[in-house]
């Protein structure tokens, strides 16, 4: 949160080139939870393909209040511009079931390629079930740690002057992280309404099942939020 | 790309192939709500009567169908030996869900003792699987009171996720403060820090359900799946994979686990087959 604020103030300032996010979410899992999100997020960039971002969201419905939270550093390398390497942490909990979840990764991005994202990384992941510790997110020991593969596919169907339209197989975003044998999949949209103000739009469903081999159909999530990009 | 998609395609194929699973099975099985729906309609098996100092025994992944066969026989002699009251198995009982393994794995299990059983996923790799599984054995979801302070609750993880009915039942289930509970079923919700795909598959899923555990103070979650020996204890509430009783399955610690009651107390220590 003190982040956010700072990166508030440098984007008031205009000290850095800096994207301010806010979105409102629907979630559902069957059996597991329903929820709407309001959730809001800052990006700053710097040079040679470096960034900051930030991002916080709340829960409307069940574990109604903070969601979660996380932070991302995005490195490049003018000799290689066609790799980006990504480090982050992301802290999720759940109110009603008092207990939470931190995870640090990495991702290798390749972003050189016509039309397609790719990335591929590694993420530790901490249950956090220690009903006095579960909003603590600097708690990364214990005993239901585990790491989890990541792996990001985006590629980009249409693109006009104001608009683009993109599908995604991707078990990673701002604040999820999604087991290897989930498969999210979904389209991403992202519109131009006025000048430096932009519409974007994301729908997201998963399936499950690969361990039983009797698939089902997991979550269902959609996103809409606007972006100031000056 | 035309022969990456092709290749993926193989890929898929082999691995269907390999498990012998049924294409259709794998999309268009009844669903855990309707089969929770159903489970509950049926009568619970009734509770063994038992002393106050019993033994009983845990396992699953016996895979009746399977053509190596198993360690039941292994099995069959402990429970002599060792005077075992009661079984419990976590699912998989049959290799591809027929009506006909059904058949041989009732034959076979109840010639050993009174047992408790459970579903798996591969109970449900044929067309009749739900219905034959609950001719045969009744129910995949219930909870029987075992003597006066030993709970047992089975639920049904079959194709790996556990749903609202079955949620909203084990929250009631699990809130009795007066007994010793011990949760059976398939699949694992922690198998490790290195883990493989043979667990609860979607992470708010296994969250809710391992808060539900450590709130209710389980004594231990046992499951099968993984067909290896494992253990694990999170936040006061054991997670007890055990091995699988297939011979051609065995990727590691072939046994059961072979609980004590004596009184208040319970105990328990794995059995190995590997002797």
């Amino acid at each position: 949160m003190r982040l956010m604020l700072i990166f508030g103030f440098l984007a008031l300032a205009e000290a850095v080139p800096v994207i301010p996010d806010i979105g409102l979410g629907y979630r559902i899992e069957p059996g597991v939870e329903e929820k709407g999100a309001v959730a809001g997020g800052i990006k700053i960039r710097f040079k040679n393909n470096a960034a900051v971002d930030a991002g916080v969201y709340g829960n409307i419905g069940d574990n109604f209040g903070l969601g979660g939270y996380a932070l991302k550093g995005e490195f490049g390398c003018a000799s290689v511009p066609w790799l980006n390497l990504h480090l982050g942490v992301q802290h999720q909990e759940w109110r009603d079931w008092r207990c939470g979840e931190n995870r640090a990764f990495f991702l290798l991005h390749l972003t050189g390629l016509k039309r397609f994202e790719v990335g591929m990384g590694v993420a530790w992941r901490q249950g956090v079930f220690d009903r006095a510790r579960f909003r603590e997110p600097w708690v990364f020991t214990g005993p239901a740690g585990e790491w989890n593969i990541l792996y990001r596919l985006e590629g980009l169907v249409l693109e006009t002057a104001r608009g683009e339209l993109g599908l995604f197989l991707s078990n990673i975003s701002r604040h999820q992280i999604h087991n290897p044998q989930m498969f999210p999949f979904g389209v991403r949209a992202g519109y131009q309404v006025v000048p430096h103000w932009r519409l974007a739009a994301t729908c997201q469903s998963t399936v499950k099942g690969f361990s039983a081999l009797l698939f089902s159909p997991g979550e269902f999530e959609i996103e809409l939020g606007v972006r100031y990009e000056k | 790309m035309r022969s990456s998609v092709l290749l993926v395609l193989k890929v898929l194929l082999l691995i269907f192939i390999g498990c012998e699973a049924d294409l259709k099975e794998a999309f268009f099985h009844p669903d855990v709500e309707k089969r929770v729906k159903e489970s509950f309609a049926l009568a619970a098996p009734a509770p063994v009567p038992v002393g106050d100092t019993f033994e009983f025994a845990v396992f699953g992944d016996v895979h009746i169908g399977k053509a190596a066969g198993g360690y039941l026989e292994e099995f069959r002699r402990d429970v002599d030996s060792l005077g075992i009251e009661f079984f419990c198995v976590l699912g998989d009982i049959t290799e591809h869900g027929t009506g006909a393994e059904y058949d041989s794995a009732r034959n076979v299990l109840a010639a050993i003792a009174p047992f408790y059983p459970t579903i798996g996923n591969h109970d449900l790799y044929s067309a009749s699987g739900w219905e034959d599984f609950k001719q045969t054995f009744g129910p995949a979801t219930y909870a029987i009171q075992i003597g006066t302070r030993l709970k047992l609750i089975f639920f049904d993880t079959a194709e790996g996720e556990v749903g609202k009915t079955q949620f909203n039942w084990l929250e009631d289930v699990l809130a009795d403060t007066n007994t010793t509970k011990l949760v059976f079923t398939h699949f694992p919700i922690y198998d490790g820090t290195i883990p493989g795909p043979f667990r609860l598959a979607a992470n708010s899923e296994r969250a809710k359900l391992m808060s539900l555990l450590v709130r209710n103070q389980v004594y231990a979650y046992c499951c099968g799946h993984i067909h290896g020996w494992r253990q694990t204890t999170v936040d006061g509430v054991q997670h007890l994979i055990v091995g699988t009783m297939s011979r051609a399955l065995d990727f590691g610690s072939p046994g059961y686990l072979l609980f004590l009651v004596r009184g208040d107390s319970i105990s328990w220590r794995f059995v190995s087959f590997d002797r």
